[in-house]
């Protein structure tokens, strides 16, 4: 895929996420070939199947529904091996992905992002987006999570 | 803490050229062997300064990791971005920023950029094929007349 189509995918993906009033959202989506699986904060994580090699297409989008400007918010998302049920994971030395953004989320503010890469090898893998920073006005962080098996 | 890895811990002490965007952007090999660059900006095309050159084999995994900060004091900018990716060039050094196509890697992010705001990002890569490969990350829509970028070449064997 090309980047402008990967760029204006996350453009899309984003603009079409929403957040019912007075929520902070996280919408998580993952694809492999033509499977793919969505999960929004505040809902179990569900599970993605995919092939050694097949290239994952991660997505998220986090929107304040909040009326609230939410200050000095990061962004967390990263994928490792482990299960998505586990509690409050932390990204390990081997971490396959992780990335972090500091922004501020005025009301209806939304940010998001996406990366591709193929799975290495078989096994369970998961991927959280997850706010830090936001519990000081929301009372708890936003979590989104998705476990990718991969066979 | 650990948590948000060193990215957004080490922040940029140093050697950042950019008026506009720090960046420092890292590519080590397994052999803990890294490269660093930091803040270039385009046009001219392939920016002002040499790259550095990582050196690995196929099938090794390189880990790449970036930092980027808005150093402008007075700018905001909505629906900006920031973008990265590992794309194989026609030769080591080339100035000219390959068709992006059949990326090795890909990731980006969009968010309303505001002072100071900081992004980074890490991953683990495989290049499985030998060649020539451009590591590229840069800013995307900050509604300026340039944009900023760093960018290490892998040469894969």
């Amino acid at each position: 895929m090309g980047l402008l189509r990967f760029a204006a995918a996350i453009t899309v993906w984003v603009g079409i996420c929403s957040a019912a009033p007075g929520d902070f959202t996280i919408s998580l989506k993952v694809q492999a070939g033509q499977r793919q699986q969505a999960v929004v904060s505040g809902k179990p994580a569900s599970v993605l199947t995919a092939k050694v090699k097949e290239v994952v297409w991660v997505q998220w989008a986090a929107v304040n529904g909040a009326v609230a400007t939410l200050s000095d918010v990061t962004l967390h998302v990263f994928m490792d091996r482990g299960s998505a049920r586990s509690d409050a994971p932390k990204p390990g030395p081997n971490t396959l992905y992780e990335s972090a953004v500091i922004l501020d989320f005025e009301p209806g503010g939304k940010s998001g992002g996406e990366f591709r890469m193929p799975m290495p090898t078989s096994g369970t893998y998961f991927v959280r987006a997850e706010t830090i920073g936001a519990g000081k006005k929301l009372g708890k962080e936003v979590v989104a999570a998705m476990e990718v098996s991969v066979q | 803490m650990r948590l948000i890895f060193s990215l957004l811990l080490v922040l940029l002490p140093s050697a950042a050229l950019a008026e506009h965007f720090d960046i420092k952007l890292t590519a080590t090999g397994p052999d803990g062997v890294a490269k660093e660059a930091f803040a270039d900006q385009s046009p001219p095309i392939g920016g002002l300064n040499p790259r550095p050159v990582l050196r690995a084999r196929a099938g090794d995994t390189v880990t790449i990791q970036f930092v980027m900060t808005n150093v402008y004091a007075h700018a905001s900018a909505r629906d900006a971005g920031a973008r990265f990716y590992v794309v194989r060039e026609r030769e080591l050094g080339q100035k000219a920023v390959p068709p992006l196509e059949n990326l090795t890697a890909e990731g980006s992010f969009s968010f309303n950029l505001k002072p100071k705001a900081r992004i980074g990002g890490k991953e683990r890569v495989v290049i499985s094929q030998p060649g020539a490969y451009l590591l590229r990350v840069e800013s995307v829509h900050t509604q300026r007349d340039h944009e900023h970028f760093s960018a290490i070449d892998l040469d894969i064997r």
